[in-house]
């Protein structure tokens, strides 16, 4: 899918587009600062720097969905516009706070992944944070649901492992 | 001896196929070091792949203070003995080379040395970054315990090749009711590049200390308490912040350009202002300080108060620790110093007022245009109080909130006496876009 601005338009290289190509075949047009906070994207543009329209580069991302995608590079774009002011990190804690509030654990998840395999640690820090708070004083089975993890052990296997550290098991909120 | 290989290697085999499957391992253990200790552990019985997972967090926090908020004199020996067990078997698990944080608090006396030294040892060779050992007492024991002394073994130990590259990555030292030298303490200064941050609080041991480079990183210091110390010497560029609480000692400092956060003072006999007390040289660095918190000890005669100007002060606490005194008002010369001061604290402990309070009707008139907040902790209504808050309303003319606090630790019948002082004060004369709050 091409860019729909002219293509005289290459003032500066925050302007310039680059197509990005999802896992799921769908391609997304980002700003170039945008696809460069993506160390994979950073990594291909820098292959091939030799081609003289960016606006003809597709950047492969096979291990990223569109869906997830185009949540991302929304938050990406707002939080390089953010930290480029002199802005406190209140600020930026809250427009973090605000991102995450509503992400529902198996979108927490994805986004993760994501986050590793783009190398965008600032939102993997955050979204770390999310994860130890929710999981924070919950029972075992609350965050193997979270962590959607399958129980393999036998009852008596982990009734011995619960026996290994009892200290852990004291004072355990239901939920 | 440690070898060279991260942590992660000892996992590789083990990976995890759940919805954080595809994450790295050190994410993982990112995410349990968020974690409390016993959360961490309790993934263990996730399944096998989380089975060993959280033995390789590197926080390892003991922290008991929720134990430490309820024991009593009777439950002491069960607690103390529930702790060393488990830290001994956190640490028998434990299997990560390396840690950021380790860091112990409770109720511990020399007789718990054997492990304490253990502690220190595993501490130390997983070249921990944080390292506290926090032995304050969590009851006023009849006869004062016996504090833990930092062996000479382990600083002979440390003083080795093999102690030194370990000691190199410390960045935090926390040292309470631990009796440490001043020769300890300046082999961690000057051994360990990036240590950023020495609080020493209630060593015997403590003689003298001396911090002096223009290549030290440090930037918190914190003495407070170590009665024995007679001796100070400090040029550190890099300091940020200094307390010292404790009595009056032999105190140089120079070379700290950098100094914004200043608690200073002490008990009966120390530092801080009034009834004789000294400030030392430090005043002369008053000039550059952001946050600045004093000790005053008030009673009849008037305090003091070394020429000086603050004009960089944003903050500014008074301890007042006051005896038959029968006037704050002497504190706002202080305020006349510190044209930009936007917060005031005051915390009052006064065992007595004077009987002869002839509260002002008429003030003398100083502006503090800038002064926004002020709190008042250990309110109690006392004429004394109320003159001082008066006072406050007529001349901080950008005063946004007021906030009196009582002590919690005060009867019912006096808090209450208090907030309806406090409620007097509020209907009198409380101007408008002033918030008053009474806790």
């Amino acid at each position: 899918m091409a860019s729909s601005s002219s293509s005289s338009s290459c003032s500066s290289s925050s302007e310039k587009k680059i197509t990005l190509k999802s896992s799921d075949g769908e391609a997304l047009n980002v700003e170039k600062n945008v696809a460069l906070e993506f160390e994979p994207a950073k990594g291909f543009l820098e292959d091939n720097s030799e081609e003289a329209d960016d606006e003809a580069i597709v950047v492969p991302l096979p291990n990223v969905s569109a869906a997830v995608l185009s949540e991302l590079i929304p938050y990406v774009k707002q939080r390089l516009e953010l930290s480029a002011k002199p802005v406190q990190k209140k600020l930026i804690k809250a427009f973090d706070d605000q991102f995450t509030r509503h992400l529902s654990d198996d979108k927490l998840g994805e986004l993760m992944l994501a986050a590793n395999y783009l190398g965008v640690n600032y939102l993997l820090d955050v979204l770390c944070d999310v994860t130890a708070d929710r999981i924070k004083n919950k029972s075992v089975e609350y965050v193997r649901e979270f962590l959607g993890i399958q129980n393999d052990f036998t009852p008596e296997e982990e009734a011995e492992l619960r026996a290994q550290c009892p200290w852990a098991f004291e004072g355990v909120d239901q939920d | 001896m440690i070898d060279d290989n991260p942590n992660k290697v000892l996992l590789e085999d083990e990976i995890l196929e759940d919805r954080l499957s595809q994450l790295p391992f050190d994410i993982l253990v990112n995410i349990l070091n968020l974690l409390t200790l016993d959360e961490a552990a309790r993934t263990s019985v996730l399944s096998h792949k989380w089975k060993h997972l959280w033995k390789y967090t590197t926080i390892l926090d003991f922290d008991a203070s929720g134990v430490l908020m309820n024991v009593t004199e009777d439950t002491m020996e069960e607690d103390r003995n529930w702790y060393i067990y488990w830290v001994n078997e956190v640490l028998s698990s434990h299997r990560a080379l390396y840690i950021d944080e380790f860091r112990i608090n409770f109720d511990l006396d020399v007789s718990y040395e054997s492990y304490i030294t253990n502690w220190i040892y595993s501490a130390i060779s997983r070249k921990v970054k944080r390292f506290e050992l926090s032995f304050h007492p969590a009851v006023s024991w009849q006869t004062l315990p016996e504090i833990y002394t930092f062996p000479q073994v382990v600083y002979e130990s440390l003083k080795t090749d093999i102690g030194l590259a370990h000691v190199k990555s410390l960045r935090s030292l926390i040292f309470d009711s631990v009796n440490i030298t001043g020769e300890m303490l300046e082999f961690f200064i000057y051994n360990c590049p990036y240590l950023d941050q020495l609080d020493v609080a209630c060593s015997h041991n403590l003689l003298g200390l001396k911090v002096v480079g223009s290549e030290l990183k440090l930037k918190y210091l914190d003495i407070v308490f170590c009665n024995n110390l007679e001796e100070l010497e400090l040029s550190c560029p890099s300091l940020l912040s200094f307390k010292y609480f404790g009595p009056i000692i032999k105190f140089t400092i120079t070379n700290v350009p950098q100094l914004q956060d200043v608690s200073i003072g002490g008990g009966v006999g120390g530092h801080g202002l009034g009834n004789g007390r000294v400030l030392g040289p430090i005043v002369n660095y008053f000039c550059q300080l952001k946050n600045l918190e004093l000790f005053v000890e008030l009673n009849e005669e008037s305090v003091q108060f070394p020429k000086c100007e603050l004009p960089a002060l944003r903050h500014l606490t008074f301890q007042i620790c006051a005896r038959r005194c029968s006037s704050f008002l002497d504190l706002t010369c202080m305020l006349k110093s510190c044209p930009f001061l936007q917060k005031l604290t005051l915390k009052m402990q006064v065992s007595q007022y004077s009987s002869e309070v002839r509260s002002r009707h008429q003030f003398p008139k100083h502006f503090h245009r800038h002064l926004k907040e002020v709190d008042m902790i250990g309110f109690s209504g006392n004429p004394v109080e109320l003159e001082l808050a008066r006072y406050l309303l007529e001349n901080a003319t950008a005063l946004e909130q007021l906030l009196l606090e009582p002590w919690v630790f005060e009867s019912e019948a006096t808090i209450e006496a208090a907030r309806e002082e406090a409620r007097k004060l509020e209907e009198a004369i409380l101007p408008p876009g002033v918030k008053l709050y009474i806790h």
